[in-house]
């Protein structure tokens, strides 16, 4: 949906996704090394565009371009979608590589979720095969909420989720390694 | 200890594997070198060899002999 949610970290902020963002994203999910475990992309510039436009309509859905603030460059993007009754799974979580945007975009969706949201819990899905991304949310601290057999096109997934309380016990430490990692020359 | 030695000590402490002296360790072939493990590694090479890293040299920093090779500018400058 058209949103206004933005949020500014060390290094890093999180934008609302417009329509000109359209052919970043394309070449973000047609990468074959970035998108090798996520969903298949039609390569079509006007599928995308489509894509978009109905995203726009589309309630409880927010997509944002990760955004590197010094230069301004597109990193990747993340989104929270299905959101209802307070609760909500984030995920189109692609990084360029090179990106050091992993830790804070998280930090920051997790703040716009439990902050400007007022959520009380988030929770992503992640192929077991995608062995770094389901080792970044153990190492993060998410919790293994659930297994989920033949989810994906590429097996088994598991659900790792974050709760308000979970998320309040973490951010700091999450948002010093995001301040280290911001000082840069 | 050397250079190598140390951040062989460094990947092998954060990652908790142990890599065969002599070989390089790579990013790509390790499953646990996740992003997150990767600040982590960052971190401790800074903190091992008092060095600052730039936002490109993190990113290019792949594999022991890449972080070996800064490790030697940053003394080198």
């Amino acid at each position: 949906m058209r949103h206004d949610l933005r949020r500014d970290g060390e290094a890093f902020r999180l934008r609302p996704a417009e329509i000109e963002d359209d052919a970043f994203i394309l070449s973000l999910r047609t990468d074959p090394t970035l998108s090798q475990f996520i969903g298949a992309t039609d390569a079509s510039p006007e599928r995308q565009r489509a894509w978009m436009e109905a995203y726009f309509g589309r309630p409880g859905d927010y997509y944002w371009i990760i955004e590197h603030r010094a230069s301004g460059r597109a990193d990747g993007t993340i989104a929270l979608y299905d959101v209802t009754e307070g609760r909500g799974e984030w995920g189109r979580w692609i990084l360029r590589p090179g990106s050091l945007a992993a830790v804070e975009s998280v930090l920051l969706l997790s703040d716009v979720a439990f902050e400007d949201l007022g959520m009380a819990e988030i929770y992503c899905r992640t192929t077991l095969a995608n062995h770094k991304v389901v080792a970044f949310h153990d190492g993060m601290g998410w919790e293994r909420k659930a297994l989920l057999p033949d989810c994906t096109p590429l097996g088994d997934a598991v659900e790792h989720g974050l709760t308000h309380a979970l998320w309040a016990e973490k951010r700091e430490g999450w948002r010093t390694m995001a301040r280290r990692l911001g000082r840069r020359p | 200890m050397s250079v190598e030695a140390t951040l062989r000590r460094v990947l092998e402490t954060v990652l908790k594997q142990s890599f065969p002296t002599g070989e390089d360790v790579c990013r790509s072939r390790v499953p646990q070198w996740d992003s997150l493990k990767h600040v982590e590694v960052l971190f401790a090479v800074e903190d091992a060899f008092d060095i600052r890293l730039s936002e490109e040299e993190m990113a290019q920093a792949d594999s022991l002999s890449a972080l070996a090779a800064l490790v030697e500018t940053h003394h080198a400058s």
